[in-house]
């Protein structure tokens, strides 16, 4: 294969893979304004958000692989069908005890697979932990994470339990004294 | 119990990453759970009424089948038990003004109600500023079906915690010891266990 040919090949597959992954994420940006809507005077400001489908995840495995430090990285993509990241700088928190369930995410509850796993509602932190199941297989994860400094919204879908799997076995001890614990090796 | 909004929080975060599900299990209905004998309506019973909790915890269904794979190769005992479950829900409440001697009442009162639909006191512990009540609902065979831990830390918060399923008492320790919840990890449960079994035998024996 001559050389034009395969950089005509390589930036191809590089743009189709590109093309799937969104440097937004509107349906987050829905759960943002809902919360801002609840807090008035709330300042938020986007400072990353990302929606990745199989393409991108599939490029970015693929590059993880040949990297030495990524390759754990490339086995936990593996798994992973779609992601949705979006990361706002919080201002102007107001100190109010109650916020509801954002409306997006009770929208979600209202539907059948989807359970709400954890909410914290503490004096400086907001969380919600939900999750989708499918024959009793967890298929999403979608965490929102308010804080005083940061608004935080994940939404992972794939094959949840496997990635948690590999997840557990390289990073959690079971058997520690203390419980369950993390760890992460540095 | 001032760690306890971050252990419980680390506890989910972990049975939340914790693996693998039992692929063939067929598919439940949303709240199966409620028609379990181990299951405590605590807002038909009008515990909390109006109060909103710091933290909620609900772990079911695929959480905990996948803490079940996770631990089995390392813990089989535990993961036994935790096969066993069929919900896991915690509630957290900060206690401000008089909301602590509110809730030692609501726990005083949800004690009663529990005793009349058959569930044994395990401990209770009144000291001046904490209030621990553990009801358990014996089972069949030397299992229970359920766990209802109450303890309010009147300087602190508030918790209240359902176990629903079937549960192996003598591993209630272990249990308590791999979700942090210190009320049930403090107790010999063993022995306790084997003194109460003693004493129903002693009082079936009487009554006869």
């Amino acid at each position: 294969m001559n050389k034009n040919r395969m950089t005509w090949i390589v930036g191809v597959i590089i743009l189709v893979s590109m093309s799937s992954g969104c440097l937004w994420a509107p349906e987050l940006d829905r759960v943002r304004r809902d919360l801002q809507g609840q807090l008035p005077g709330v300042h938020f400001k986007k400072e990353f958000a990302i929606t990745l489908g199989p393409l991108s995840l599939g490029l970015a495995r693929s590059v993880t692989r040949f990297v030495p430090d990524a390759r754990e990285a490339s086995t936990y993509l593996k798994e992973i069908r779609r992601v949705k990241l979006a990361v706002y700088k919080v201002d102007d928190l107001p100190r109010q005890s109650k916020v509801a369930v954002p409306i997006q995410l009770q929208k979600l509850l209202e539907k059948r697979d989807w359970e709400l796993a954890a909410k914290i509602n503490e004096h400086s932190e907001r969380v919600w932990v939900l999750y989708k199941e499918k024959n009793d297989v967890v298929r999403e994860i979608y965490v929102v994470v308010l804080s005083r400094d940061e608004l935080i919204m994940v939404r992972v879908e794939g094959r949840i339990d496997r990635l948690l799997a590999k997840v557990v076995q390289n990073h959690v001890d079971i058997t520690n004294d203390d419980g369950i614990e993390f760890h992460v090796d540095t | 119990m001032k760690t306890f909004r971050g252990v419980i929080t680390c506890a989910v975060l972990s049975l939340a990453m914790l693996a693998l599900v039992a692929p063939d299990a067929a598919a439940a209905p949303k709240d199966d759970y409620k028609k379990l004998p181990g299951y405590v309506d605590f807002e038909g019973m009008n515990i909390f009424g109006d109060l909103e909790s710091t933290v909620e915890v609900f772990l079911k269904g695929p959480l905990l089948s996948m803490a079940v794979e996770a631990v089995r190769h390392d813990d089989p005992e535990v993961a036994e038990m935790l096969a066993g479950l069929k919900l896991v829900r915690v509630h957290v409440f900060d206690l401000v003004g008089d909301l602590g001697r509110d809730l030692i009442e609501k726990s005083d009162r949800l004690s009663k109600e529990l005793e009349k639909m058959g569930w044994e006191m395990a401990v209770r512990v009144r000291e001046r500023d904490e209030h621990v009540h553990i009801y358990i609902l014996p089972g069949k065979g030397n299992n229970i079906d359920g766990l209802v831990v109450m303890v309010v830390d009147d300087d602190d918060e508030a918790v209240f915690v359902n176990i629903v399923g079937t549960i192996d008492p003598t591993q209630i320790g272990r249990l308590g010891h791999g979700l942090h919840i210190d009320a049930l990890d403090d107790v010999d449960w063993k022995s306790k266990y084997r003194d109460k079994r003693r004493s129903k035998r002693e009082r079936d024996r009487d009554d006869r």
